[in-house]
């Protein structure tokens, strides 16, 4: 018994959870823009795809139940569930605006909606629209489950994964590496360390000064 | 002559009134108000003088600066001070003396005094409320007190009221046959006493005055005796015994700035030739502080997010958007410099190409920029500290210079002044 009061704690519904665990889903959301062209009205000058998927190519459906999309007030029905994957939406329009994009868990994950913003983006920052070539704006976040249920977290450490249902946004897709961009800050951080040392060498050699000087005049 | 003539304001002619014309060429020079007398000496006929009835519209319209506004005409009259009988409401005996009043004259010669009512100082004579008793009362509320019989209650309270609870004035007048020599604590500690238990006994208890001074704060003889006491003390120290203290503090200065010097000086020595080779690298290398590393792995027992110091925090909902919320936290910190600091924050992340957030925020990704901000606006901190240090050395340093400067030639240049 001492054993489980280590091991778990109990949720607001009495449900067990796994102490001091974390579960991380890594998740991305993106936006793919497409210019019409010669078709480009002034209402609807580009097409849009937005997106929510696994960076890894993974299928999500074993946590996800459902994601919303919510658009701008001015499109009709602006909340749009997608309860398959791929969790893709496509619209035209003329305007970036914020994309809320809502993650609804499965039941025995017993956590409410997680929303994330996703900024539409459909100008790339040269200002220069080709047909061919979409403004494709990906970000990564990492959706954290801490201390997750009993009943969860067996599952999902069971779980096999599975590649996600193919998406004809994939040749556009970006990739991320986060092992570049750690070394990048903590190399930064290595040479803020050494002006640091430095500076600090200075502060005693001026404390050094004060002090022979103070006691100089002093005397 | 006839210049003499003109400014004398005499007409050329003998005794015939000159015609306008020749009044009109030579205007009377006035100096207007607010011009200095100097400035008014360099004008000549080259640079005629405004005549200053028009100089007043000009100023009125435009509001000339420098040029006062003529003072304005009390519409009450002329201001003339009048010897006047005068009495005073707060005495009861009705004695009239004399005194210098301001008065008004106006336009028909009725003169009437500036200030209409009774005399002004009257409102000045206040007085604080005495609690008295009757027999009753004095039967049922009061305490007794050892040493203190009704009579000389009675006659306390009488010079109270007579002398407005000036305390030293009762205390020098007060002249009870039998009784002992009375201080101004003892009588003090009878009067607010006395007072205290009428006004609770006439509540029927402390809480309903429970703000009153009375109540609030009793009246501590003690207290007050060793005020005085202390009091008495600190005024009779001589100057010798405050010159001894002060040349015993000021020796314990220099003890302290010399034990100071001499660990500053144990410490540089410590340091492998700190202060011998200042940026040399081996005297920096020593102190580079190790970066500490962040791990994309979950560890049981460790929360997932961070706080503001990059030390691992749990999140408040079970389900959280790290990227996010790591965003948030930098965001909210940057914005919580201010002014110069905020802006220095943001040239320096900028310089290391770091301003903008982390594109992929893993765990370690978080942790890392987290802790970059914190250092950055650490380092950030001290160099100013280190800036204002230098500024205070530099400041020291010309001092002394100017002191040394100073002794020597200090006649040398007297005698160049006198010269």
């Amino acid at each position: 018994m001492a054993d489980s009061a280590d091991k778990y704690v109990t949720g607001k519904d009495g449900e067990r959870r796994m102490k001091g665990v974390t579960l991380t889903v890594p998740v991305l959301t993106g936006t793919c823009a497409f210019f019409l062209g010669k078709k480009a009205s002034e209402y609807q000058s580009h097409k849009w795809t937005v997106y929510m998927r696994s960076p890894t190519g993974e299928d999500l459906s074993h946590v996800l139940k459902k994601v919303t999309f919510v658009l701008h007030e001015s499109f009709q029905n602006p909340r749009r569930d997608v309860e398959m994957p791929p969790y893709e939406l496509t619209e035209t329009g003329w305007g970036e605006f914020d994309i809320v994009v809502v993650l609804h868990f499965r039941d025995d994950v017993k956590e409410g909606p997680l929303e994330l913003y996703h900024r539409l983006k459909l100008y790339d920052d040269a200002g220069v629209s080709n047909p061919k070539k979409p403004v494709v704006l990906e970000m990564y976040d990492e959706v954290v489950l801490w201390q997750p249920t009993e009943t969860f977290y067996n599952r999902f450490t069971a779980h096999k994964p599975a590649p996600a249902p193919p998406s004809q946004l994939a040749q556009y897709y970006t990739t991320f590496q986060p092992d570049a961009e750690y070394q990048r800050i903590q190399r930064a951080r290595q040479r803020l360390a050494q002006i640091r040392a430095n500076v600090e060498n200075t502060a005693a050699q001026l404390e050094a000064a004060h002090e022979a000087g103070a006691g100089w005049a002093g005397s | 002559m006839g210049d003499v003539k003109d400014i004398l304001g005499v007409p050329r002619d003998g005794g015939l009134p000159a015609a306008p014309k020749s009044k009109k060429d030579t205007p009377k020079l006035v100096k207007p108000k607010g011009m200095s007398r100097e400035a008014f000496a360099l004008l000549s006929g080259s640079h005629p003088l405004m005549p200053s009835q028009l100089m007043g519209d000009i100023r009125k319209k435009e509001g000339v600066a420098g040029l006062k506004e003529k003072a304005k005409r009390d519409p009450r009259g002329v201001v003339t001070f009048q010897w006047r009988k005068f009495k005073n409401p707060a005495r009861t005996d009705g004695l009239e003396l004399e005194h210098w009043v301001k008065c008004f004259r106006d336009a028909q010669g009725r003169v009437s005094p500036a200030d209409k009512g009774e005399y002004s100082f009257a409102k000045h004579n206040k007085k604080p409320p005495i609690m008295r008793y009757n027999d009753e009362e004095y039967k049922n509320l009061i305490k007794r007190e050892p040493g203190w019989s009704r009579q000389e209650t009675d006659y306390l309270l009488e010079l109270c009221a007579r002398f407005e609870l000036r305390f030293p004035v009762i205390a020098d007048r007060y002249e009870f046959p039998g009784a002992p020599e009375r201080s101004i604590e003892d009588l003090k500690a009878r009067y607010y006493g006395v007072a205290r238990q009428l006004l609770v006994g006439r509540e029927g208890g402390p809480e309903s005055v429970a703000n009153s001074t009375l109540v609030r704060h009793p009246f501590n003889p003690q207290h007050e005796q060793k005020r005085k006491r202390g009091l008495e003390l600190l005024m009779q120290r001589s100057k010798e015994q405050d010159e001894a203290e002060n040349e015993i503090l000021q020796r314990a200065a220099q003890i302290e700035g010399k034990r100071k010097a001499e660990a500053a000086a144990r410490r540089a020595a410590a340091g492998p030739a700190a202060g011998a080779a200042p940026g040399s690298q081996g005297a920096t290398a020593a102190v580079v502080r190790e970066v500490t590393e962040f791990t994309n792995e979950e560890v049981v027992g460790v929360p997932p997010l961070f706080d503001e110091e990059a030390q691992p925090k749990a999140p408040e909902k079970g389900a959280t958007a790290r990227g996010a919320a790591a965003r948030e936290l930098v965001d909210a910190v940057a914005a919580k410099q201010q002014g110069k600091a905020a802006k220095a924050l943001e040239g320096a992340l900028q310089e290391i190409k770091m301003e903008a957030f982390p594109r992929c925020p893993t765990r370690a990704v978080c942790g890392a920029y987290i802790s970059l901000q914190h250092e950055v606006i650490e380092l950030l901190e001290l160099k100013r500290s280190v800036q204002a240090k230098q500024h205070l050395l530099a400041g020291m340093k010309r001092a002394k210079r100017d002191e040394d400067v100073d002794e020597t030639p200090r006649s040398e240049k007297r005698q160049r002044l006198g010269k």
